[in-house]
């Protein structure tokens, strides 16, 4: 263990007791800074207490904003409130426990969640995993992957006016998004990026009109869910909630990067015919081939204006978290190139 | 310093992948390493190559810049547009620039790129107004020179295993 966590672990120790004010011997293990993931700082414990003479143990997930990191601005109350909305529905989600914006606790906002056991597949290397190798587990994984995004599309978005932007106009999701991202090309650039100008042009001019609304995820893909016996038992990273167009989650499942190993596999799951059939079975929704075009198109500058982030915070010394040249290293350049093409230059 | 940079780099990776790493359990402590490694050997392919690459680059872009002070100069039309006569008078201006730090290549391409992003977005709009084929041309000529940039970056990256570093 890191002195870093040391600290961490021993300050979550206090805030724990100031929140379970029955609990006597509270201990906590297992105390670990996880991996996946390169936007929050989360970190996993096990608690155990004595509560009226019982035995009680949870475990707990916290996820605490970092000083720079690759989704800013970090909105972290509209990411506690986004699973406090889904925590009463069919998508499966961590329960939220508590927010805490106060910074004098753990050094930075945070909160905390359930702690989900199981595993995080992700699809990096996944062509090696069993349920690759097996046709009909992944093709449970992909339906069991869409069910979830039909039932976070049917959520009312209207729950979430008070803490999301609404679009009032057709053209306002892409138009919301492409500013969100270019502002922090704008702020965190080192270098001049004429590359993403031109395509930040050919995305304003190329807006689509979205007919209704449905609540979005941001990140939907393989790799930010728990798998357990054989289902999606919770969806995780809900950094960048908003409402806008369900065709940007569907297109971010198609994009390019999470099916490097095999382009016909979206998210490394199921072929993009077989993945549209069943999105419009479980939704009711009509695909529209030329907005998943464009939100694919826009996934890959989005994806640069993150790993932009990510390497000013790294450069500034906001955040020493390495794996943010590696994302550069391994993914910024193979986004421009899926530009290159999906653009025609 | 009593070595060549690219042996201390070799030296430096070395230690990490064969001493270190095989000595930590933590996953986060992995990944850091696994990441830093990998860090350091694209590093020591860019510094080798990197003075012959933007070289090129700034030989490009001057050039691209050339053939858009041509095409201004012989339209009337854009001679008298206020965005394309504001476009030739930055390229003027870069023109005048003298480049006397240590640094000189890696300068000259942040201000050539910086010129270049300007132009771009000037282009779409100039072109909106006035249908000229030479101007067309010139922004193919662009994205053909923003594509030969990322596959140069690509050609000089050795991607690190996205599984191993997610995982540690």
């Amino acid at each position: 263990m890191t002195d870093q966590n040391d600290t961490i672990e021993n300050k979550f120790k206090t805030f724990l007791r100031t929140k379970i004010p029955g609990a006597r011997e509270l201990t906590l293990t297992n105390f670990t800074r996880m991996t996946e993931g390169f936007s929050y700082e989360t970190y996993l414990v096990d608690a155990q207490w004595t509560e009226d003479n019982n035995i009680v143990s949870q475990g707990f997930a916290i996820r605490m904003v970092p000083e720079a990191g690759v989704v800013e601005p970090y909105d972290i109350e509209a990411h506690y409130k986004i699973l406090k909305v889904v925590e009463d529905t069919p998508v499966p989600a961590p329960k939220p426990y508590w927010l805490v914006m106060d910074s004098h606790i753990l050094g930075r906002p945070f909160f905390v969640m359930e702690k989900v056991e199981g595993e995080v597949p992700i699809p990096f290397g996944f062509k090696n995993h069993p349920i690759f190798k097996d046709p009909a587990k992944r093709l449970k994984m992909a339906r069991n992957l869409i069910q979830v995004l039909a039932d976070y599309q049917s959520i009312d978005w209207r729950k979430c006016r008070e803490f999301l932007p609404v679009p009032q106009e057709e053209t306002d999701p892409a138009r919301m998004e492409i500013e969100r991202w270019e502002r922090n090309i704008e702020k965190f650039k080192i270098f001049p990026q004429p590359f993403l100008k031109e395509v930040n042009i050919w995305l304003k001019r190329n807006m689509p009109r979205t007919p209704f609304f449905t609540l979005t995820h941001g990140d939907f893909r393989v790799g930010n869910f728990i798998w357990r016996d054989d289902r999606i038992v919770a969806f995780l990273d809900w950094e960048m909630p908003g409402i806008g167009d369900p065709m940007m989650d569907l297109a971010w499942i198609c994009w390019k990067i999470f099916r490097l190993d095999d382009p016909n596999l979206m998210c490394m799951l199921i072929e993009r015919e077989e993945l549209y059939r069943i999105y419009e079975e479980l939704t009711g929704i009509q695909v529209d081939e030329e907005r998943i075009f464009y939100w694919e198109v826009f996934a890959n500058y989005k994806a640069a204006s993150i790993f932009i982030s990510g390497v000013r915070a790294f450069s500034d010394g906001k955040n020493r978290d390495v794996r943010l040249i590696s994302l550069q290293e391994s993914i910024h350049y193979t986004c421009l190139k899926e530009l290159t093409e999906l653009l025609n230059f | 310093m009593q070595l060549f940079i690219d042996q201390l780099l070799k030296g430096i990776i070395y230690s990490l992948d064969q001493v270190i790493l095989p000595g930590l359990s933590s996953p986060y402590l992995r990944a850091q390493a696994i990441a830093i490694s990998s860090s350091l050997r694209n590093l020591a392919t860019r510094l080798a190559s990197l003075d012959q690459v933007l070289g090129y680059q700034n030989h490009s872009l001057k050039s691209i810049f050339q053939s858009l002070e041509k095409i201004i100069d012989s339209s009337p039309e854009l001679s008298n547009d206020k965005t394309s006569m504001g476009l030739k008078e930055k390229i003027e201006g870069q023109w005048a620039k003298i480049y006397d730090t240590k640094q000189l290549l890696a300068d000259e391409n942040y201000d050539l790129k910086l010129l270049l992003e300007e132009i771009i977005g000037s282009l779409w709009e100039i072109e909106d107004r006035i249908a000229i084929q030479s101007l067309r041309e010139l922004h193919g000529q662009i994205r053909q020179f923003l594509k030969q940039e990322v596959e140069t970056e690509l050609s000089l990256l050795t991607p690190p295993d996205m599984a191993q570093v997610s995982k540690g």
